[in-house]
């Protein structure tokens, strides 16, 4: 199809033109050619900020970036390309200047109107002007061109003088006076809105200064060149605002801000497998660099909350590592650092470390707070109890046995036994019940529900193998399982299950080809008991357990008649059987139990015994959980069944 | 002649004319331009010679009142048909000895100048009428003593009428080809041309567009509980047809118009014998496969009766790979970056200007 009507742009490659025009004037040194085709690019770069096109900004407002790095290896070559390497540079400083300064400026209209979608989208615009102009000095800066680089900074500062685009008395008002504002969502909506070009300006001279810190590093520029670009490299910000910015700049990378990411201080041959260096990283150092010279930030941290206090956490590890690396750095960064001497720079780090440190520790104890505080969710907890509960249900080979054969009956609560666990403490397992943003996954919780089958099912086998009348058939499965049966039949009951070990499942081939034992497929497994089942043997189903109890034994017998079960019901329990609860610790409940033994719970193996208040919130980030099943399994008649035992060797008992 | 609402392209017209009025000329200013290319164009001579043809053939045979007017002796018009012969050589050939000498001079020599030079003097117009006249002159001159007197009189008549018009021609000739002397009156027609070439273009843009939105809206209409139409790709059912990308580009055609209410009825028809039907997403102003088969079902294959019917919906044009297409646009990125080499800034600057109106237009219909 024709390139224009696919791209749906009939200017399509206008701006590859000019571009190749562009080159070719330079190549010729022709300025007046030069300035024809920049007084077209401005005219397009207006009509397109008038009329909203942002395809075709972005085309234009990219050349002007270029008119530096173009000529600049020509005019290092040659000196005759001069002149016009100077000209050119200054012209893409100061256009760039007038269209952030008078032509990207929010309308009144907009603002008093509230027109957010036309604010962002004007935002979208001043963003890729500002990223040019970012695109400019950092081409200055890796050259170490200090002249140019002065001339563009100061077009750059003029941006603040005729402040249009200044909201700041709003933002103040937002924040010290909000009561006094009418329609504050609106108008907090709209400050975040408009608040972003001063946001851009700020960050793109913090990008640009970190990275010259960056260069130093790296001995791409020296000292005095560093000195005088960041000499000329100044922001104004509120200290607790500054680390904001530092925190939602380190996590930028995905969005590619200002393209940082792409900055890079060599040539990078194809055949090294490399990455530029990452954004992170330079940031970070950068900003520990600001705070040891610059020594007039004060953070507090009573105004940071949740999330922001974790990324300070973060933070505060990387510049622990970065404090290493100046130290044993010391000659290289020591006038850029302004310190007297190493003890100096020392000390400067510690007092950093401990005000972060305070950020960390303010961390975990607003999360415990806030564990400790919160409810505990019906969802969450619904959700564990259908979980344990299935478990249950599918790993009791026992109770499901009883349930086929329906010999069971229900009784009271205090004729039966207890297994599980009743009001059982679980440290630090709160975080699993809660909702919002401290909630963590329980996988291990799951597992109770096969627990308290299988001590069901070893309960069920113990009573079975202590019972003092016991019969024992031995000899190979096969044999001691014929043997059974027919023990059985003469004493006159028909088998009605076997029970064997479930290593037999896959052991014995004797026994599993043997024609009278059938393999049960998966499609004839419907039932819960069918979970166990591997087959059947004359017609008799076939049953494994993995119970440690029933090692090398079996069981033949008559169930419906040989045992018994009772059990206590109760309407809130899961399948009216099994009791689940989960409850919170509250502030009382806490205090009796830290009443028991008060130096237990504030011991915090080898550090700082925690004082009382944290003990309990320690305390309260935990939960007391009820999992239990309440059963007795009686024999009814001992004649019924006959446990068999398996040994290869028949004199072995 | 299909403008009214059963095609779509009227519709889709009518849509992008809502928002976008100025793109689209008067009906008048269409067919005037159609007229003046055909005219223009160096195929002109069948019109040329068809014309002249018929001219002559009524003028011999039925009573046209300018001919009837005149009276001449058949003396009178021998000695004229010869008289007339030379002078139309003489006239022609100092012509175009001029004309040369003019076109040497061109102020700006490419190839596109040239093209729009003979188009816009209707240079071949003239030249082809001329030969044509001259020609016919020679005939009835050969044929003079075969036919009837009556027949030739006439034929003199009628050959000297369209002598008149030569001279006429051959001024408004001179009168043009004086323009493209001037570089500055060649740079603003050739502006005109690219801004033409871009509306025609954008118009082509936006009708796609357009078109793209409302042509699965025709079968909304059909939203009947049982009657579902998921949009489909070519791939399913049973449709034959070679691969797209080893289809040739002649083969390809390109989408006109498409008869909805042909379409509608169709889709009636089609709906009584099956439930799920597809239907392929066409786009005007683009290429189409399987001319066939727009609408269709899995279940029920479409017979050949109304494949032929389904064939009648359509009305598509050679997708010819058009080199003239963007001619004017390859001319101005050239120039720009030739003007740019040789440094000749105060011609970049006039010729950067059409740009410019380029991307005003661009900007003003893009939405």
């Amino acid at each position: 199809m024709n390139k224009y009507i696919e791209n749906q742009d009939i200017t399509y490659g206008i701006d590859n033109t000019i571009r190749q025009a562009l080159e070719k004037a330079f190549e010729k040194n022709n300025k007046e050619t030069f300035k024809v085709l920049d007084r077209f690019i401005k005219k397009v770069v207006l009509l397109s900020v008038k009329n909203d096109s942002l395809n075709h900004f972005s085309k234009y407002i990219t050349v002007y970036s270029s008119y530096y790095f173009t000529t600049y290896a020509r005019a290092k070559e040659n000196a005759q390309y001069k002149n016009i390497h100077r000209e050119v540079s200054e012209a893409a400083s100061i256009h760039l200047k007038e269209i952030l300064k008078y032509f990207l400026i929010y309308s009144e209209d907009d603002v008093s109107n509230l027109n957010f979608q036309k604010l962002e989208k004007h935002n979208q615009f001043i963003y890729l002007a500002f990223n040019s102009f970012s695109t400019l000095l950092y081409s200055m800066v890796n050259n170490g061109d200090n002249n140019f680089f002065d001339y563009a900074i100061n077009q750059y500062n003029q941006l603040d003088i005729l402040s249009r685009n200044n909201f700041d008395d709003l933002g103040n008002q937002l924040k010290y006076y909000p009561e006094k504002i009418e329609n504050l969502e609106n108008q907090k909506k709209l400050y975040s809105i408009v608040s972003q070009y001063q946001s851009y300006k700020k960050h793109l001279i913090i990008g640009i200064k970190y990275w010259t810190y960056l260069l130093y590093n790296v001995k791409r520029n020296n000292l005095e060149t560093t000195l005088r670009f960041v000499d000329k490299l100044n922001f104004y910000s509120d200290s607790n605002d500054f680390l904001r910015d530092i925190i939602f700049l380190r996590n930028q990378g995905y969005k590619d801000y200002f393209n940082w990411d792409w900055w890079d201080f060599m040539e990078r041959y194809d055949m090294d497998f490399h990455q530029p260096p990452s954004s992170r990283d330079w940031l970070t150092l950068g900003f520990l660099i600001d705070l040891i010279r610059e020594g007039r930030f004060y953070f507090n941290p009573d105004e940071f909350k949740g999330k922001e206090l974790e990324q300070i956490s973060f933070l505060a590890e990387s510049i622990k590592d970065l404090g290493k690396m100046l130290t044993s750095n010391y000659s290289k960064w020591k006038q850029f650092l302004k310190v007297t001497s190493q003890s100096d720079l020392d000390s400067k780090l510690n007092r950093i470390t401990a005000i972060f440190e305070q950020f960390t520790v303010k961390n975990i104890t607003e999360k415990k707070i806030a564990i400790a505080d919160a409810p505990l969710s019906g969802s969450k907890i619904i959700e564990f109890q259908n979980q344990t509960g299935k478990r249950w249900e599918h790993n009791s080979l026992a109770r499901n046995l009883f349930v086929k054969f329906e010999n069971r009956k229900i009784t009271s609560i205090d004729k039966v036994k207890v297994i599980g666990y009743r009001k059982q403490q679980l440290g630090q397992a709160k975080a699993m019940f809660i909702e919002g943003d401290n909630s963590i996954d329980s996988y291990y919780l799951n597992d109770y529900g096969r627990t308290i089958s299988n001590e069901i099912d070893d309960y069920f086998f113990n009573i079975l193998f202590s019972y003092s009348y016991q019969s024992f058939k031995k000899g190979t499965i096969l044999q001691c399982i014929d043997l059974s049966i027919s023990a059985l039949d003469q004493e006159g009951y028909n088998a009605d299950i076997i029970v064997i070990p479930s290593e037999y499942s896959y052991k014995d081939g004797e026994f599993l080809n043997h024609p009278n034992f059938i393999m049960a497929r998966n499609e004839e497994k419907d039932s819960l008991t069918d979970n166990f089942l591997i087959g059947k043997y004359n017609d008799i189903p076939v049953y494994i357990s993995n119970s440690d109890l029933l090692r090398n034994r079996l069981i033949v017998c008559d169930f419906s008649t040989a045992f018994n079960m009772k059990y206590a019901e109760d309407p809130g329990w899961y399948k009216n059987e099994l009791q689940i609860e989960v409850s919170l610790i509250d502030v009382d409940r806490a205090r009796e139990i830290y009443a028991r033994n008060p130096s237990d719970w504030r011991n915090r193996n080898g550090l700082e015994e925690l004082s009382e208040t944290d003990a309990l919130i320690n305390l309260r980030t935990g939960i007391e959980i009820t999992i239990a099943s309440y059963c007795k399994f009686e024999i009814t008649n001992s004649e019924s069944f006959v446990l068999g035992y398996i040994s290869e060797n028949e004199d072995q008992v | 002649m299909r403008d009214y609402n059963a095609w779509f392209r009227y519709r889709v017209v009518k849509a992008v004319k809502e928002d976008n009025s100025k793109l689209f000329d008067s009906k008048i200013a269409v067919w005037s331009s159609k007229l003046s290319y055909r005219l223009g164009h160096k195929n002109c001579w069948v019109i040329v010679v068809g014309g002249v043809f018929l001219f002559f053939t009524a003028a011999v045979i039925i009573d046209i009142p300018c001919i009837d007017i005149l009276n001449l002796e058949f003396a009178n018009a021998k000695i004229i048909i010869d008289q007339r012969t030379t002078n139309i050589a003489a006239i022609i050939s100092m012509s175009l000895v001029v004309v040369g000498f003019l076109i040497n001079n061109l102020a700006v020599k490419s190839p596109i100048t040239y093209g729009l030079l003979f188009r816009k003097t209707y240079l071949y117009f003239t030249i082809y009428l001329t030969c044509t006249i001259i020609a016919f002159f020679m005939v009835v001159s050969l044929l003079r003593d075969s036919i009837t007197e009556f027949i030739f009189i006439r034929a003199v008549i009628a050959a000297s009428y369209l002598a008149l018009s030569i001279p006429i021609l051959i001024g408004f000739l001179f009168r043009k080809l004086i323009l493209f002397t001037n570089e500055k009156r060649i740079s603003n027609m050739l502006k005109d041309e690219l801004i033409d070439e871009g509306r025609k273009k954008l118009r082509s843009i936006l009708i796609q567009r357009h078109s793209r939105e409302m042509y699965p809206k025709l079968f909304d209409d059909f939203a009947e509980p049982e009657f579902n139409i998921p949009i489909m790709n070519f791939l399913q059912g049973n449709i034959k047809f070679e691969p797209v990308d080893q289809m040739p580009t002649e083969k390809k055609k390109k989408l006109e118009d498409v008869n909805v209410w042909l379409l509608k009825v169709l889709l009636n028809l089609k709906k009584l014998s099956t439930e799920e039907l597809f239907f392929a997403r066409l786009v005007l102003e683009d290429n189409i496969e399987a001319e066939n088969d727009i609408i269709w079902s899995n279940t029920s294959p479409n017979s050949k009766i109304f494949k032929w019917f389904l064939r009648r919906c359509i009305r598509t044009s050679k997708a010819s790979k058009n080199i003239d297409e963007d001619a004017y646009r390859i001319e101005f990125d050239n120039k720009i970056l030739q003007l740019a080499e040789e440094g000749r800034y105060q011609n970049l600057e006039t010729t950067l200007d059409a740009y410019y109106e380029l991307y005003d237009l661009q900007i003003a219909n893009q939405k």
